[in-house]
């Protein structure tokens, strides 16, 4: 860095030096308050040009005065060193720093949620196999205070109209287990009143076909009663044969036991289907309709035609029909032909085949 | 008491029905035969019990009934017309009379009127050679 000069010197050499130019530029070199003056007054000039500088650095790059050396212009000596030049662009942005880790005390944090507990030990289950056939009103229960299981040993027809109290929410699984077939009925009047049973369809018998249906229960203690959770009947149920099922709109229709091949149902919450093939079998006059009664008991819903239906009337060949329910809780399923014309009187050669799903009360 | 008997024809064909229904009944007037086609059994029903000949004969008329073609179950169609189909050809021999006995009036010979069971066997014929 060039020395600062405060004042222009007195003697110009242009020759070699001697003695004498030493001389003077020792007592050139000597340093005055009036030096100390104008020194002072340009390291306050230099400051002020320090923190003008400083404050415009602190402004958007683009609002930067451009910089520049202020050069001095002596007569024809070196001028003083001029200010520093403005900053330089901003450089690219650097790699981001290891964050500090200050080993003191934090906040106090939200604590994690503890383990889950086990689950508690639950009633204990039981189960119990009755044999018992017949109508049971109030049929017994294992004893336990955890899930119940039955495993109805019939060998005939058991019919349930109402099972012992259970605790509250208490399940009861039902299976049967043997050659008879199980029937529950609905909130039947001879069932216990600490349980009678909540079924689905209401209008007749909840059936388990025998050796493989099922049922579960909940106990509702509020209500006292069992309610159907769930239920399987397990296969096709072919109820009983009873002439009396077999009616016509006039005359008679008659139907042994021998011409129905094919008669069964099968009840899903309350939706019934039934399939059947009745053959052979006899008309005595000329009825519009023939019918049959709805197997299980129940009433339908709604009128409704509910299947087409194959008639073979009077050894004719086949033609069409239709299968109705009526309405408001009818408890038959009349067939009649699509051309709207009676049955002709026959015998033993009238046939109906088909199949009737629709809904039950 | 309805008695039941089920047979197997080793049959090729399908017997046509009311031909069959009524060669049973021959033998016995409540017979009744219930029978799918394509397949092979029959289940015959009547009102007594069966014996062997009844058996026997049963089988026979099985096995021997005639085919199912068109021509038999048109004809057995118009044994069992209903009233529309009736009411409009039993018209048409109305009018057919009619005009025969016009020709009668006018000396021709040879043309008395068709009664329904003629009229009815004359369209059953000429179904059997359609």
């Amino acid at each position: 860095m060039a020395t600062i000069s405060t004042r222009p010197l007195p003697h110009h050499f242009a020759g070699e030096w001697g003695p004498n130019q030493v001389a003077d530029l020792e007592e050139d070199l000597i340093v005055t308050n009036e030096d100390l003056g104008l020194v002072a007054t340009f390291a306050q000039t230099v400051s002020d040009r320090v923190d003008a500088l400083t404050a415009a650095a602190a402004k958007p790059i683009a609002a930067l005065p451009a910089g520049g050396a202020f050069w001095g212009t002596g007569g024809g000596e070196d001028g003083a060193d001029g200010f520093p030049g403005g900053p330089g662009p901003m450089g690219p942005i650097g790699p981001m720093g290891v964050p500090a880790f200050f080993p003191t005390d934090g906040e106090d944090g939200i604590a994690w949620p503890g383990a889950v507990g086990a689950t508690g030990a639950g009633g204990a289950p039981a189960s119990s196999a009755p044999t018992t056939t017949g109508t049971e009103t109030a049929l017994a229960l294992p004893v336990g205070t955890g899930p119940l299981t039955l495993y109805l040993n019939n060998a005939t027809l058991l019919t349930v109209q109402g099972i012992a109290a259970g605790i509250a929410d208490q399940l009861l699984f039902v299976f049967s287990k043997g050659a008879g077939q199980v029937d529950f009925a609905h909130l039947h009047a001879s069932g216990t009143a600490l349980g009678k049973l909540q079924l689905f369809a209401t209008s007749g018998l909840t059936s388990l076909a025998a050796g493989v249906g099922v049922a579960v229960f909940q106990y509702d203690l509020a209500a006292t009663v069992w309610r159907l959770v769930a239920h399987e009947q397990g296969a096709w149920i072919t109820p009983a044969y009873n002439a009396g099922d077999f009616t016509a709109s006039a005359g008679t229709w008659t139907v042994d036991a021998g011409d129905l091949p094919l008669f069964r149902y099968r009840l899903s919450g309350r939706r019934l289907l039934i399939q059947y093939s009745i053959e052979l079998t006899t008309i005595s006059t000329t009825p519009f309709s023939l019918n049959f009664a709805i197997p299980g008991g129940y009433l339908s819903l709604n009128q409704s035609v509910v299947a087409s239906v194959v008639i073979y009337d009077n050894g004719a060949v086949g033609q069409g029909g239709k299968a109705f329910t009526a309405a408001g809780g009818g408890a038959v399923v009349k067939l009649t032909k699509l051309n709207d014309l009676a049955f002709a009187a026959s015998t033993n050669v009238t046939s109906v085949y088909g199949t009737a799903e629709f809904e039950v009360q | 008491m309805a008695a039941y008997q089920t047979f197997t024809s080793a049959r090729a064909t399908e017997p046509d029905r009311t031909s069959l229904l009524a060669q049973l009944r021959a033998l016995d007037a409540t017979a009744g035969v219930q029978h799918d086609p394509g397949t092979s059994t029959y289940r015959i029903k009547k009102a007594t019990d069966w014996t062997g000949p009844q058996v026997t004969a049963a089988q026979n008329v099985l096995d021997t009934a005639p085919a199912s073609t068109p021509q038999l179950t048109a004809q057995a169609k118009i044994d069992s017309m209903d009233i529309f189909d009736k009411a409009r050809d039993l018209l048409i021999l109305d009018q057919f009379n009619l005009m025969r006995a016009k020709l009668r009036g006018l000396g021709v010979t040879g043309i008395p009127d068709l009664t329904v069971a003629q009229y009815l066997q004359a369209m059953k014929d000429k179904a059997g050679t359609l």
